[in-house]
């Protein structure tokens, strides 16, 4: 039997797990397994072609991904994950994904669709041992396999701080907020990395700030937030904002933040974000299925050069919500 | 202190006669409208959902009347409704609205102590024993179910020739009794004669024996775009124009009873039992996904066998578990030969739009209907038939 694996959405975050999931799964029976990860102009057009209307870029990437698998593997691995680590949810398209991505994988098997709650593991195991007798493992192969995933989990290298990062001489620095999946997707995001390289910019993905000094962030709010992207998202911008945790010569000059159209959690993360950086210029990209990149160019040249005049000139740029206000007016 | 609370449908004139009952100061904020949307889209971020912007601008206008303090339910789910209030809170108070805030969530997600202890606050020290008020709650739940069971039956009365006309104006007398009424015994007991009356027409109606050729529709989807009817640019209204009988959910009664699982108020607010069979549960969601997309598709997967001929669905552009039931549609619209209409909305006015489409799917239906009359009838008689 052959599962297809398809990328996009979370793969990026549980790249090891997954991967060493299925090796040890691969090496115990009789199951061939295949990836699709790099997502590309087919990809996109065949989630376009399967997916819901008003679904968002990620989703509609995602479903392309399992159609390309759909065409050759006996069953797709669709995943539904209500809660992350911290009991915190995503987006209601994550818990119904399968629903989502049911056209796209044509009548092949569905895999692994029981609801998975991370901050539960116990239940996890369950629901996935359950899932494999599906499709004919036994829940002894599926529970060795788990513990590979598991482990490579804790030996995951961790992923290199900011905080001590070195970083050119005299080059602007970009931190780079949104979700992981618009993060890593070059095809998805147009490669804003090397394009902001090109421009003279050092891009610091938000993951990779110094996150054990967890900020407190909504101490003051009615109450936790529940959405995982808004929790991680504010708190990267909290520790932009701040600086306490960066060296000086490692200030953030700039945030981008990548969001899809029609995202509904970053309806709201974006307005928080904007508050948090009271003092750091803020671009706001909206990725869709459009693939022109004219207008993305010269948003990021203009933005970028704005940074450079504001550092030069050390102009205070007024944040968002208060006015006008120019400290030193030479340009 | 002065209480107020973002509109969401009819549920102004029950509240209007519980706090009066209960002595607590309410400020109704005025009733949505273009300009009061256009006041709430102003200071709300772009791609947020309808009613978030129309909450915005209740709130700003109750504001204006005097109100100090929202009252508001909310959630733990995905859904965006539950991160509501702390949005509301800080854009009202960029444009100087400093209210205090009473969120309701749901017992299952702050338990029953939390709940009460919040709602306590909202009668401001007042001391009301505990039995009036809830002998007050469980008389608006009674007034509530009553309401929407008279509701319920003349909407789907709106299709039969000989009823129509008797049902829409029973339901109409109904409305202005909910609206004028002076406390909340005397809307209960007015409210229970008319619950009578229509019981009445249904009996009439069931002892009919001619062939119905009319059409009756679901509406359902999003529960605030159900609920509200400016939201929803008021289907209800055209749906009676056109003759098709309707029904939709969810309701607020639906809600107290799904949210609050209420004793004493009749088993018209338990929870429905999953009934089906097996092709129901291999097709329905199986889990909650947030909002309430899971009941969406259930309400849908059951419409045909309640003698429903279509589903329209609704909900505000943007809408998140929304979406994820209409991709279900694709395939329940085959496996259950149930045509499903899904109409988007946001703060855009123009209706044209959307009476075309309702309109071609009313008579989608109603041809659909007269087909498979005719043939059935074609098959009795064994004589050939053309249309």
């Amino acid at each position: 039997m052959k599962i297809g694996i398809p990328g996009g959405l979370l793969f990026s975050r549980y790249e090891q797990e997954i991967r060493s999931f299925f090796h040890a799964l691969q090496q115990s029976r009789n199951v061939e397994i295949e990836y699709s990860v790099e997502t590309s102009g087919e990809i996109l057009d065949l989630g376009v072609r399967f997916c819901v209307d008003e679904a968002c870029l990620p989703i509609k990437v995602f479903c392309g991904h399992a159609a390309k698998l759909a065409e050759t593997c006996d069953a797709v691995v669709i995943p539904r994950i209500l809660r992350c680590e911290d009991g915190s949810s995503i987006c209601p398209k994550f818990s119904g994904l399968p629903e989502l991505a049911a056209r796209a994988c044509q009548g092949k098997t569905m895999a692994f669709t029981r609801p998975l709650a991370f901050d539960r593991p116990g239940q996890v195991l369950r629901k996935v041992v359950a899932s494999g007798k599906e499709l004919g493992i036994p829940a002894g192969t599926i529970r060795k396999a788990f513990r590979a995933g598991v482990d490579a989990g804790r030996n995951k290298a961790k992923t290199h701080s900011y905080a001590d990062g070195e970083f050119g001489e005299g080059r602007l620095k970009i931190l780079l907020l949104g979700h992981p999946y618009h993060v890593h997707d070059s095809f998805a995001n147009r490669d804003i990395l090397k394009k902001l390289n090109r421009l003279g910019a050092d891009v610091i993905p938000g993951e990779t700030l110094d996150f054990k000094s967890k900020p407190s962030v909504w101490d003051d709010w009615m109450k936790t937030p529940y959405w995982n992207f808004l929790r991680e998202n504010c708190q990267a911008a909290t520790l932009a904002a701040n600086g306490a945790s960066l060296a000086e010569k490692n200030r953030i000059d700039g945030v981008i933040y990548l969001s899809s159209f029609g995202c509904g959690t970053d309806a709201f993360t974006l307005e928080f974000v904007k508050e948090l950086l009271p003092d750091i210029p803020l671009l706001a990209v909206k990725l869709d299925e459009q693939t022109g990149e004219a207008g993305l160019d010269t948003r990021l040249e203009a933005f970028c050069e704005l940074l450079e005049r504001r550092k030069l000139h050390a102009i205070d740029i007024s944040s968002p919500g208060r006015g006008v206000s120019v400290r030193q007016a030479v340009i | 202190m002065q209480l107020t609370f973002p509109h969401l449908g009819e549920a102004y004139l029950y509240a209007r006669l519980l706090f009066k009952e209960l002595g607590v100061p309410l400020t109704i904020p005025p009733l949505n409208s273009t300009a009061s949307l256009e006041r709430g889209s102003r200071v709300s971020p772009e791609e947020i959902c309808l009613p978030f912007k129309l909450m915005a601008g209740n709130l700003l206008e109750a504001w204006e009347a005097g109100a100090d303090t929202v009252l508001m339910p909310a959630t733990m789910g995905p859904c965006r409704l539950g991160q509501y209030g702390e949005l509301l809170q800080r854009i009202l108070r960029k444009e100087g609205c400093r209210y205090r805030w009473i969120l309701l969530d749901s017992p299952a997600a702050i338990g029953y102590r939390e709940l009460i202890r919040r709602a306590d606050s909202v009668l401001d020290g007042r001391k009301i024993s505990g039995e009036r008020i809830f002998s007050a709650l469980r008389q608006v739940a009674i007034l509530v179910k009553d309401f929407e069971e008279v509701r319920r039956e003349c909407r789907l009365l709106c299709g039969s020739y000989r009823f129509r006309g008797l049902s829409a104006s029973i339901y109409r007398e109904a409305e202005t009794l909910l609206k004028t009424a002076g406390d909340l015994q005397s809307a209960g007991a007015a409210m229970q004669e008319k619950r009578r009356e229509v019981r009445r027409i249904k009996r009439s109606r069931a002892e009919e024996t001619e062939r119905r050729e009319e059409v009756s529709v679901l509406v359902t989807g999003e529960i605030y775009s159900c609920i509200e009817p400016f939201a929803n640019h008021h289907i209800a209204d055209l749906l009676e124009q056109l003759n098709v009988s309707f029904a939709i959910t969810p309701t607020i009664g639906w809600w107290i009873g799904r949210t609050f699982h209420l004793p004493g108020c009749g088993a018209g607010c338990k929870k429905p039992p999953v009934r089906g069979g097996d092709s129901f549960r291999k097709e329905r969601i199986p889990c909650e996904i947030g909002g309430y997309a899971r009941d969406t598709v259930d309400s849908v997967l059951r419409a045909a066998d309640s003698g429903f001929d279509g589903v329209i669905q609704i909900f505000p552009s943007g809408c998140m578990p929304e979406i994820v039931a209409k991709s279900v549609f694709d395939r329940t619209e085959h496996s259950r030969e149930i045509p499903v209409l899904s109409l988007i909305f946001d703060e855009m006015g123009g209706e044209a739009g959307y009476i075309t489409r309702v309109e071609a799917f009313a008579d989608l239906l109603q041809r659909k209907k007269r087909r498979s009359l005719q043939r059935e009838y074609t098959k009795k008689r064994g004589q050939a038939w053309s249309i």
